[in-house]
């Protein structure tokens, strides 16, 4: 009896590793390009790509300080998120147990790119931003799913 | 000054933005870029994290230039780069990239800035008057 026991907690156990580990990947509008950015401001791509380790945790993007909490997007695996901006030295973060971010000089007309991935924490895992060339941007973004924008209401 | 960032607390401190000198021309622009090494699936089974062994390094690398034209024939180009390293364990990410950015950026300033101070005299035998704080066309 306990043998079934300690069997089924296993069990449980091992799907919530594996659910922890593996998730579910974002739904949405498969990844089409902005065409047309507002006169005077700058477009930044988000995204992560669709990995299996790591991608039942999500972590969202913030803008600006990070004394307010001014969260663009939920960013999960395999999404990506088109953020139009003002010029300007802009800073781009997001924190689970850690945190890590990224500063780019805005300009306007410009396009960066800003991947998201996910590495090994201690109790959770830990999120990575980092600014890639466009090319590469441009490619891997191809794979990923549109993601809604975080509104002041979902914040509450 | 032609200076296309937008964070003034980057530019060299010696150089000083004069409108009534307009016969010197100066030009300052960095580029920032960031290498970022990703943890992998065998870090998962890697016992020695445990111990604080480091998983992975991430690195900023900070190019400037800095170009001094005066009226006359006399031009003089400063070119620096800047590498900062961060190793991340089990138990610390250690600082941001922006973080980095930031370190390099500044370091960069002052390396272009003892480069001009050791210049001084190159710059006053072509007319451009210097001292410790700015430097100016006499």
């Amino acid at each position: 009896m306990s043998r079934n026991l300690l069997a089924s907690l296993s069990a449980l156990a091992l799907i919530a590793v594996f659910t922890g580990l593996t998730g579910c990947t974002a739904t949405g509008p498969i990844y089409q390009g902005v065409e047309r950015v507002e006169e005077g401001k700058a477009l930044v791509y988000i995204y992560r790509p669709p990995r299996s380790m790591g991608s039942g945790v999500t972590y969202h993007v913030h803008v600006g300080s990070q004394e307010d909490d001014n969260a663009i997007v939920k960013l999960q695996s395999g999404g990506y998120f088109p953020y139009i901006a003002q010029p300007g030295e802009t800073e781009f973060w997001a924190k689970t147990e850690s945190t890590t971010s990224v500063t780019l000089d805005l300009k306007q007309g410009e396009t960066h790119y800003i991947k998201g991935g996910l590495g090994i924490g201690f109790f959770i895992g830990r999120p990575k931003l980092s600014v890639v060339d466009n090319s590469v941007g441009a490619s891997e973004i191809k794979e990923c799913v549109l993601l809604e924008p975080i509104t002041t209401e979902k914040k509450e | 000054m032609e200076y296309r960032n937008y964070n003034t607390e980057y530019l060299p401190l010696s150089l000083n933005d004069d409108p009534t000198y307009s016969d010197i021309f100066i030009t300052y622009q960095y580029e920032v870029k960031y290498g970022i090494e990703e943890d992998t699936a065998f870090d998962l089974f890697n016992p020695f994290l445990i111990f604080g062994v480091e998983k992975s390094e991430d690195a900023v690398v900070v190019n400037g230039r800095l170009n001094i034209k005066s009226g006359s024939n006399f031009e003089k180009e400063y070119r620096e780069t800047v590498i900062l390293n961060k190793s991340k364990t089990l138990y610390s990410e250690g600082i941001t990239l922006s973080e980095l950015r930031r370190e390099g950026l500044i370091q960069l300033r002052d390396k272009i800035d003892a480069l001009l101070i050791s210049d001084k005299d190159l710059f006053i035998n072509n007319g451009i008057s210097c001292n410790k704080e700015e430097i100016k066309n006499e």
